[in-house]
């Protein structure tokens, strides 16, 4: 393969164009959900779409005050979206906290030890995964209702186990078989039990992987809407269902929506800028042998 | 203290035999040294002993006390790896600090400093302990590992081909310091290498392992000089022991030793010897001659005269490969000498520097009974 250096001024113009088309095609609709969430009812509404207009805040003040007015008196209502922003961060927390504290000695066992149906173990947790959700829906449901687990975090934070922990499981694993066990092996020599040595030296080498593999998670968990829409009610529906209830019969009301979106990226964006490196180097870590 | 104790000590993973009923004691304040090719068991039969590894079948011992079931914690050993296996998140004084941390000693910090500051000194590192270890050498890396090990001043030091890594200079003075250190701290080591210099430069006793079997064990001088079989000194000794195949002829108390590819070289051995190879009573041999043991003359006197095939000169040692009419034979020369391609040269080799080895099993006719 050719090494950076060795392109030419040509080759370097058209992979940063590239870069630009692909960084705007990917942007834009962020850009423009925030330019929304901004805009009047009617500048929304406007054709050609206005890229200057008097901003308002005027839907953010809706969404957070809770009792938000349409355009005119239509459909005047309460929709408490900070409501479902905690819980989004509870639901979301709450699985990823669960799937790590799981996980990670799941992933650990499925890295370091030989053991009969480690691989159909590892397997399974991973078609958790493509299997879709649609299809473990139903059958969850009647589980939930039997169990009484409708509507309860426990209940989604449970079941979001199925996005999760699959995820945290196989990016630790190719991590922490990356960490020589002989680094192991001389902490053991060194006097420490293994529980020790895993505090020692192995939690804190796979710290990167950790964190990787737990934002990614997050971002899905966040982002989940099937598994909330049916096994939950508005008490613990996460702020993806809750910027569906400014669609009303009456009317759609596209500013309260846009704010609500802005409000639900801010979280997922600033953790992933936050930890841009760790997730860079988390996720090629197993692939790239450093 | 520090003795180890094998007893029939054998480690299988599943089906392949890792350390073969392995019997070894080994005595407080020696240094022992395990030398063998890869992959014949010289790290397991090391990890067996600091609990890294499960016992499949045997007891082992240290300090006298039965070892088996004992978590590595419990050992009171200390281990180098080959990978150095040095804590990439601690810096070199977290490194060597490691063990003074552990459950089991109950320092001060104070006392742990003090400790650290030691042994990087004796060590010569002292200028080393803020780094990490990615931002040293081969060489200190070494250091470090071994000063881990050192730190505690454990019954045992297991050290796993702590020179192979490093730079040839660095070597040959570690080798030196090694030594020095044992002596010194007086505690029991097992060193595991591949090479036989350092093998028979450091060890009080050497033990040849192959395939997870022991072969041989004994000071270096008697392992060297009575190899007890093909495989032990064709592995000790550098270059490599010449083999002959030969036949033998007796008469009157004497035996013969012809070489089958050119009858011109032939032995006579008498005495107590051809009696001990007549009474194995093989038609053929193998008969091993190092190549420090051809002495090699520009004289024609010789009774025996070979052609040049190669020379490789070196500024230590030379050496040369004659053509014997058809026999190849390494010979180990002087710095000073000068050979050219297809030049005579006489030699002459005693009946008393060579071994015979039964060509079926390799083994030393005359050091096997």
């Amino acid at each position: 393969m050719k090494s950076s250096k060795g392109e030419s001024i040509f080759e370097k113009i058209i992979l940063d164009t590239l870069l630009v088309v692909l960084f705007i095609v990917i942007l834009f609709p962020l850009i423009w959900v925030v330019l929304m969430s901004l805009k009047t009812e009617s500048d929304i509404l406007s054709w050609p779409p206005k890229f200057l207009f008097d901003p308002t805040l005027q839907h953010f003040r809706n969404i957070i005050s809770g009792v938000t007015k349409g355009a005119g008196d239509v459909g005047e209502s309460t929709v408490r979206i900070l409501h479902y922003f905690a819980n989004s961060l509870i639901v979301s927390f709450g699985s990823i906290l669960v799937s790590i504290v799981v996980g990670v000695p799941a992933a650990y066992a499925i890295a370091r030890f030989k053991f009969r149906g480690k691989e159909d173990i590892a397997f399974t947790l991973l078609s958790f995964r493509f299997a879709p959700a649609l299809m473990v829906i139903i059958p969850l449901y009647v589980i939930f209702r039997k169990l009484g687990l409708n509507s309860t975090y426990i209940g989604l934070i449970w079941v979001y186990q199925l996005i999760t922990l699959p995820m945290i499981v196989w990016i630790l694993r190719g991590y922490l078989e990356d960490i020589s066990p002989e680094l192991e092996e001389a902490c053991l020599v060194d006097g420490y039990s293994h529980w020790r040595t895993f505090w020692r030296v192995t939690l804190p080498l796979a710290r990167p992987g950790i964190v990787a593999s737990g934002l990614l998670a997050f971002i899905y968990a966040w982002n989940n809407f099937v598994f909330a829409l049916i096994l939950g009610s508005t008490d613990v529906q996460p702020i993806t269902l809750g910027a569906l209830q400014f669609i009303t019969a009456a009317s759609v009301r596209y500013g309260d929506v846009a704010a609500t979106v802005v409000l639900a990226f801010i979280p997922a964006l600033a953790l992933s800028i936050y930890s841009q490196r760790h997730l860079v180097r988390g996720l090629s870590f197993g692939a790239v042998k450093a | 203290m520090g003795t180890v104790v094998f007893e029939s000590v054998t480690k299988t993973y599943g089906e392949t035999v890792a350390v073969k009923d392995l019997s070894l004691e080994i005595a407080e304040a020696e240094f022992f040294v395990i030398v063998g090719p890869s992959g014949a068991g010289k790290t397991t039969t090391l990890k067996l002993t600091a609990g890294l590894v499960p016992i499949t079948k045997g007891k082992l011992y240290i300090g006298g006390k039965l070892a088996n079931t004992l978590p590595p914690a419990e050992r009171n050993v200390a281990m180098t790896f080959e990978s150095y296996a040095l804590y990439p998140h601690m810096t070199v004084f977290e490194n060597i600090a490691n063990p003074l941390r552990s459950p089991l000693e109950t320092l001060t910090e104070e006392e742990i400093k003090t400790k650290v500051e030691t042994v990087a000194e004796l060590l010569r590192m002292g200028q080393l302990l803020e780094r990490y270890p990615r931002e040293l050498s081969g060489g200190q890396k070494q250091r470090v590992s071994l000063g881990r090990a050192m730190v505690r001043r454990p019954a045992v030091f297991l050290l796993d081909e702590p020179l192979s890594h490093v730079d040839a200079k660095v070597r040959q003075y570690m080798r030196v310091e090694l030594n020095r250190l044992q002596k010194e701290l007086k505690t029991t080591t097992i060193y595991v290498t591949h090479d036989y210099v350092e093998a028979l430069s450091l060890g009080d006793r050497v033990g040849v392992l192959r395939e997870g079997e022991l072969v041989q064990v004994g000071r270096p001088s008697e392992v060297y000089s009575r190899p007890v079989d093909e495989f032990v000194a064709k592995h000790l000794g550098q270059p490599e022991i010449n083999l002959i195949d030969a036949r033998i002829t007796s008469s009157n108390g004497t035996v013969r030793l012809v070489a089958e590819k050119n009858p011109k070289l032939d032995f006579i051995l008498d005495g107590k010897r051809a009696e001990t190879v007549r009474r194995a009573g093989r038609a053929q041999v193998r008969v091993g001659i190092r190549p420090q043991a051809i002495k090699h003359s520009s004289g024609k006197t010789d009774r025996l005269v070979g052609e040049v095939y190669v020379f490789e000169p070196s500024v230590f040692s030379g050496q040369l490969i004659l053509d014997f009419q058809g026999l190849p034979l390494t010979v180990l020369t002087k710095a000073s000498d000068r050979f050219e391609v297809g030049q005579r040269v006489g030699f002459d080799i005693s009946p008393a520097d060579i071994y015979v080895f039964d060509p079926q099993t390799g083994k030393n006719l005359e050091t096997t009974r």
